[in-house]
């Protein structure tokens, strides 16, 4: 009597011992598939994985290329950015490194607008995020040469557009001295060319 | 002057045009002194600078290219045609962040030549 109660007693245990060892493995499992879906939104909602993403929603090229689902995880992606880091030149006009800016200013001869305009910027330009700079202060702050006359026209470069469509903005530089011109502004130069859709002329 | 020479005198005043244009911070002056250069070409002369054009249109070289496409649109050389259409097609392909902008562009290009031969 005693033994056959013992046979129960064990057999009650191991199926107890069982069924605690499927509700462990289910508990495991399910941690499991909630670090792989963790790790897949925190992928998809990265810059990084943005950065293979080419995408310009209000232009007809990407229209022609990108899907709608595209341009939703970019526009995701672009609220997901960080804030931009200021800093303040030695003209005292606050600035912003490169990967925060969203426009920059190059300022040029008259006589390359129309160029610009058709072509885009060649690769090696300059910009500056100062918008705000006269054609007398562009040529100081900017140190640009004196012998090409003052700069008569502004183009405002969306760098911000750049940057969605997949460009690598170069970081924003203090402009040091050179052609006689003191310098002292900040630019940046954009080692590839800039299409015309990124450009616009500043009335 | 034979075609050889055209052609060496024509990139020497190119790359010397860029560094010019780079050195003083404003690269795209590079174009209007490229520009300056083509109209001061006689016919024989451009005949030659056209299929190099053509060829550096199809060149991995991107400020050659770059140039070579503006002075192909400012003067309309349509015998560029063939390279760019070929260059379009190669641009389709590629996915660089300025492959579709590039690619806009020629193909803006060869509608331009297509519509109007005319050359400046």
């Amino acid at each position: 009597m005693a033994a056959a109660a013992a046979s129960r007693a064990a057999r009650i245990r191991a199926v107890t011992a069982r069924h605690e060892h499927r509700s462990r493995s289910l508990v495991s499992l399910l941690a499991s598939l909630a670090a792989v879906l963790a790790v897949v939104v925190i992928a998809f909602a990265s810059p990084a994985s943005a950065a293979g993403t080419r995408v310009r929603a209000n232009t007809p090229v990407a229209e022609h290329r990108v899907g709608a689902a595209q341009r939703v995880a970019a526009d995701q992606v672009g609220r997901l950015r960080p804030p931009a880091v200021r800093f303040v030149s030695a003209t005292g006009v606050a600035t912003e490194e490169g990967e925060g800016l969203s426009e920059a200013f190059h300022y040029t001869g008259s006589q390359n607008v129309a160029s610009i305009e058709a072509n885009g910027l060649r690769a090696g330009s300059y910009a500056t995020p100062n918008g705000q700079l006269s054609p007398l202060q562009a040529q100081i702050d900017l140190a640009l040469p004196p012998n090409r006359g003052l700069p008569g026209a502004t183009l405002q470069i969306d760098v911000a557009g750049l940057r969605d469509a997949g460009y690598e903005i170069p970081e924003v530089t203090p402009v040091g001295r050179s052609f006689n011109m003191p310098g002292g502004g900040s630019e940046i130069q954009f080692p590839y060319p800039i299409p015309p859709e990124f450009i616009k002329v500043v009335p | 002057v034979n075609r050889s020479e055209v052609r060496s005198a024509w990139i020497e005043n190119q790359v010397l045009a860029s560094e010019r244009a780079e050195a003083s911070k404003q690269s795209q002056e590079a174009l209007l002194a490229v520009f300056d250069r083509y109209r001061e070409l006689s016919d024989q002369d451009r005949a030659v600078v056209d299929e190099l054009l053509a060829e550096q249109a199809a060149s991995s070289d991107e400020n050659a290219r770059f140039d070579a496409l503006a002075v192909i649109g400012e003067f309309r050389v349509v015998s560029a045609l063939p390279a760019l259409r070929s260059l379009a097609e190669r641009l389709e392909t590629q996915d660089s962040p300025g492959a579709p902008y590039e690619w806009a562009k020629v193909n803006r290009l060869i509608g331009l030549l297509v519509e109007q031969p005319s050359g400046g």
